[in-house]
């Protein structure tokens, strides 16, 4: 990319930040940015395919949109499961660092290699999924490849990104891709019509993410050597976190665990194209799922910014010389302060997610649910709020380091889903109530293992937790 | 090299023989030698894990020979709790810690060396010895950790308590659970972790125990941790005498203490090179009817025939001793420049490896260079001793902790006149003791630890007066061939093992 423009991209990245400055502005900046990091791709790819259903339904079969919706949705199951590992291991290696650079050639190397590794697996299992469905229309499964390979890298992309505390740029990198996506959409639509070009369109939108994303460092001179000593270096922190890679997989999973048993069971379809889905739970489901977007969030903000600081705060009062009483006050006063941001947090998603339980029928009415998936939806939003609740509690353990636990966790979450939807789908039919049931489990199981994290902070920031005294 | 047969003695060393060369590890490698109707199995305590190259060719007589770490290489406590009680474990720790207790000291040589069953999700019947993860980085070592934090030193900082923690009761518990060598007697070559070994082993194998102290190790622990730069003192009590609180530094002392304490009340012999150095044993609670003195001894053969050189072109002073700072070589560049002042064309000579610490190497090389005497100081690396004593006229040493240093013995040998710091048994090699009878006079001067003008004029008063020098050295020299030869003091070692023995 031409110096001129990365330039122009960083001006811009600068005044979009200087304009949402401010005691209002702020915080609302902040909520978007962790919007974006937590669901940005999922929110386009609803905002997306919404539109591209309004606009489209004219012209396109219900089957074909169907194909194309069905697309997307397995593009974004494959991705997250490949970028988040990938992203969190890219991450630990960054925040590792005592001042993570922002715009160094250790970083370029880094993200050329995760992100590259993850388009390549993902590319790889897409591939995988179409000989596995057999898809029959090859330039749908295609555009299917393609769109699932960028958007790993794109999520792989925002990981990093966010590790470097380059939020701005990463907000202004998605909003261009999503306006090159819904144009492009908007604009074939006018000339002319298929299923693969719009989704096609929607990879453009996708692909200039990425592309934005990496513009920064497309001025770095990338050596062999430091590629290899990258990957090196990845490797080895991979040996060091792959509990927590390991679990972030595992948690993708789990909440994808219930999905796959529904379009297994009685009744799933298989769409024209040849992709197995589950109408009836996949409407409410993803329904409630997006209901959790803004207690996700406000999760984001809180422990990208006052849990982060409030851990700074309590490890700089260790190291400057607190005797055992002072730490454990500090210790003590650090619990405090990740409570009162976890109670917030669910006490906002809460409120919303009992606004909808009541708004739920009306809700149903406009995104035409059937009276089954109705009450599925209601169940799922219960669900969707206690996941919050198991998300923000698991979070605490990444916070402290607690890799092993958070790995049990996320496996029981997804075992429970698996089992729970398993048993109860048989029993009585399809429900959301695996799902909801399995997060109960999980999120209760996490908040003691919290607690008990939280209790005895010192031993896991000293011991447990205390990298240093095992890999040398 | 593996354990054989029982060994007639096991000889427990702590961070010298046969790892590095000189001091302590040449004396053990004479007193092996010097001993050849008894066998010898070799304890050889290191820092860490890491591969060490071997110094010396082990004499035939050792038929056992092993390293014992007292870091191993870090990992991971095993899956599942290990069942150690934490309150036993802590308080038992905080005994032998705080008060030298040897009931304390007991309990941790159980709880090092019991098997112990582990919580679920490990198989909850299957037993082991706990190995050196549990010992340190386990919840029930958390729980021991504050216990100790709590009672020693709870106004000292946590982190620094945490790492002195680890550090200590994991080389202390690395000590009791580590594999014991069958011997008759087990020889401990100073207090600390060797001592502890020792007195542990002759307990579990009902044997005898000896500690030999050249240097006392409290002392030799003291001095480095009050020169020590990683540890930061961050309680400041000013001028106040009686605040009682404990900073890190003081709880690496007191572990030291301990150590000393725990292993003298449990030793059979406590043996010495010099009188001076009971008066320390005592303080820390050496019994009279444990201890004696054995004097080190040169083989006096091997200095026959050292002639000095004549008409040399310029008067010579010696010191022989590693570059590093307990030898303190920049009191002798002082005392260079003082002895310049009144002999314009005298050389120094300083003798030594100076690999050892090559930050205190360049700050010496400095030193020289802003006194100017570029002409009269020369660092000439390691030499063979045999061709540079005829050189000397004098022989220095400015050591601020020595026992009883080898260097001076060797040059009363060569009928070479010195000049040493009042540390350790100088005073006696140079000057004689009380009860010596004839008494034969000064070998050379003891002037005060880093005081270079003293020294300096000591030096001068040798050198301008020949037959002051010449009687100095006749007197030395008769000093060892009666008190501290080779012969004297193999005898008195295998009349202490004689006894020791079943």
């Amino acid at each position: 990319m031409n110096p001129r423009w990365i330039n122009r991209l960083h001006e811009a990245t600068a005044k979009t930040n200087s304009w949402l400055d401010g005691p209002l502005l702020t915080p609302i900046r902040k909520v978007l940015e962790a919007l974006i990091v937590a669901a940005g791709p999922w929110v386009l790819a609803v905002v997306t395919l919404a539109l591209i259903g309004r606009t489209a339904e004219r012209w396109l079969t219900p089957e074909a949109l169907e194909d194309i919706r069905l697309t997307v949705v397995y593009a974004f199951m494959i991705a997250p499961m490949v970028a988040a590992p990938l992203g969190v291991t890219a991450a630990r290696l960054i925040t590792s660092a005592a001042e993570p650079p922002p715009h160094d050639s250790g970083v370029a190397a880094l993200m050329l290699v995760t992100c590259g590794l993850a388009g390549i697996t993902a590319q790889a299992l897409a591939v995988v999924v179409v000989f596995t469905l057999g898809l029959s229309d090859p330039e749908l499964a295609l555009a299917f490849v393609v769109l699932t390979s960028s958007s790993a890298m794109m999520w792989t992309a925002f990981t990093i990104m966010n590790a470097c505390r380059l939020r701005p740029h990463l907000v202004l990198s998605f909003a261009a891709g999503m306006v090159l996506a819904l144009t492009l959409c908007q604009f074939s639509i006018q000339i002319s019509i298929s299923g693969a070009l719009l989704v096609w369109c929607f990879t453009a939108g996708i692909a200039l993410s990425f592309a934005l994303c990496l513009a920064p460092f497309c001025a770095i001179g990338l050596q062999p050597a430091l590629l290899r000593k990258t990957v090196v270096d990845l490797r080895k922190t991979a040996r060091a976190t792959w509990p927590l890679a390991a679990g972030a997989f595992l948690a993708i999973t789990g909440i994808w665990a219930d999905k796959w048993i529904a379009w297994a069971g009685p009744n799933g379809l298989v769409s024209t194209a040849g992709f197995a889905h589950s109408p009836t739970y996949d409407s409410a489901l993803f329904l409630a799922h997006l209901s959790a977007v803004p207690g996700l969030a406000a999760l984001t903000v809180h422990f990208e910014s006052p849990a982060r600081h409030a851990m700074a705060q309590f490890q700089s009062i260790l190291t400057n010389g607190a005797s055992l009483k002072a730490a454990e006050q500090a210790g003590e006063a650090l619990s405090v302060k990740l409570w009162k941001g976890i109670h917030r947090t669910l006490l906002t998603q809460l409120a919303l997610s009992g606004l909808l339980l009541l708004l739920a029928p009306a809700a149903a009415s406009l995104a035409g649910l059937l009276l089954d998936q109705f009450l599925i939806l209601r169940t799922a939003l219960i669900g969707s709020l206690l996941h919050i609740l198991f998300l923000s509690t698991s979070a605490v353990l990444i916070l402290c380091n607690r890799k092993q636990a958070f790995l049990t966790l996320q496996l029981l979450f997804l075992a429970t889903n698996v089992a729970g939807t398993a048993i109860l789908s048989a029993v009585y039919g399809t429900t959301a109530l695996g799902f909801t049931i399995a997060s109960a489990l999980a999120s209760i199981a996490a908040t003691i293992y919290a607690h008990a994290t939280l209790r005895d902070v010192l031993r896991h920031c000293y011991l447990t937790g205390n990298e240093a005294l095992f890999h040398k | 090299m593996t354990a054989q047969d029982k060994a007639d003695v096991c000889i427990v060393v702590e961070g010298c023989y046969p790892f590095i060369t000189g001091g302590v590890s040449s004396w053990l490698d004479w007193l092996i030698r010097v001993q050849p109707d008894l066998t010898f199995a070799i304890v050889a305590i290191t820092a860490d894990h890491h591969p060490r190259e071997i110094k010396y060719e082990l004499p035939p007589n050792v038929s056992d020979f092993r390293v014992l770490p007292l870091a191993p290489e870090a990992r991971r406590p095993r899956i599942g709790r290990p069942l150690i009680d934490g309150q036993i474990y802590g308080e038992a720790l905080q005994r032998f810690w705080g008060a030298a207790d040897g009931d304390a000291f007991e309990t941790l040589c159980q709880i090092a060396t019991t098997p112990i069953g582990r919580n679920l999700p490990a198989l909850p019947w299957k037993i082991a010895q706990p190995d050196h993860a549990d010992f340190i980085s386990s919840q029930p070592a958390w729980e021991a950790l504050n216990i100790c934090a709590r009672a020693l030193a709870p106004e000292a900082s946590y982190s620094d308590t945490f790492w002195a923690w680890r550090t200590l009761v994991g080389g202390v518990m690395s000590i009791l659970s580590a594999p014991l060598p069958q011997a008759n007697i087990y020889h401990a070559i100073s207090t600390g972790y060797a001592g502890l070994y020792a007195v542990r082993a002759a307990r579990e194998m009902k044997a005898r125990s000896a500690i030999t102290e050249h240097g006392i190790y409290t002392n030799e622990r003291r001095i480095d941790l009050l020169m020590a730069e990683w540890l930061e003192d961050r309680i400041h009590k000013g001028f106040a005498v009686h605040d009682r609180r404990r900073d890190v530094r003081d709880l690496w002392t007191q572990m030291f203490d301990s150590f000393a304490q725990v292993a003298y009340a449990q030793a059979d012999r406590i043996t010495t090179l010099y009188g001076a150095n009971q008066t320390f044993q005592r303080a820390l609670g050496a019994r009279d009817d444990q201890m004696s003195i054995i004097p080190n001894g040169i083989m006096l053969e091997k200095f026959e025939g050292l002639c000095p050189v004549q008409n040399k072109a310029r008067p010579t002073v010696g010191l022989i001793g590693r570059l590093v700072p307990i030898k303190d070589i920049e009191n002798c560049i002082r005392a260079a420049a003082v002895i310049r002042q009144a002999v314009s064309d005298v050389e120094v000579l300083i003798i030594g490896p100076t690999d050892e610490d090559p930050s205190y190497f360049e700050a010496c090389k400095r030193r020289v260079a802003e006194l100017q005497l570029g002409d009269t100081v020369r660092f000439t690396g390691r030499m063979n001793i045999f061709e540079i004593l005829p050189f000397l006229d004098v022989m220095l040493l400015t050591s601020i902790s020595e026992a009883q240093p080898l260097v001076l013995l060797e040059a009363g040998a060569a009928r070479i006149p010195c000049v040493a710091t009042d540390v350790g048994s100088c005073r006696e090699i140079l000057e004689g003791t009380a009860e010596e009878v004839p008494a034969l006079g000064r070998g050379g001067f003891v002037v005060p630890p880093m005081d270079p003008e003293a020294l300096g004029a000591a030096v001068i008063r040798l050198l301008s007066n020949d037959a002051l020098r010449k009687s100095c050295g006749e007197a030395l020299r008769k000093r060892v061939e009666t008190s501290f030869t080779s012969e004297i003091s193999a005898a008195a070692y295998g009349a202490l093992y004689r006894e020791l023995s079943p």
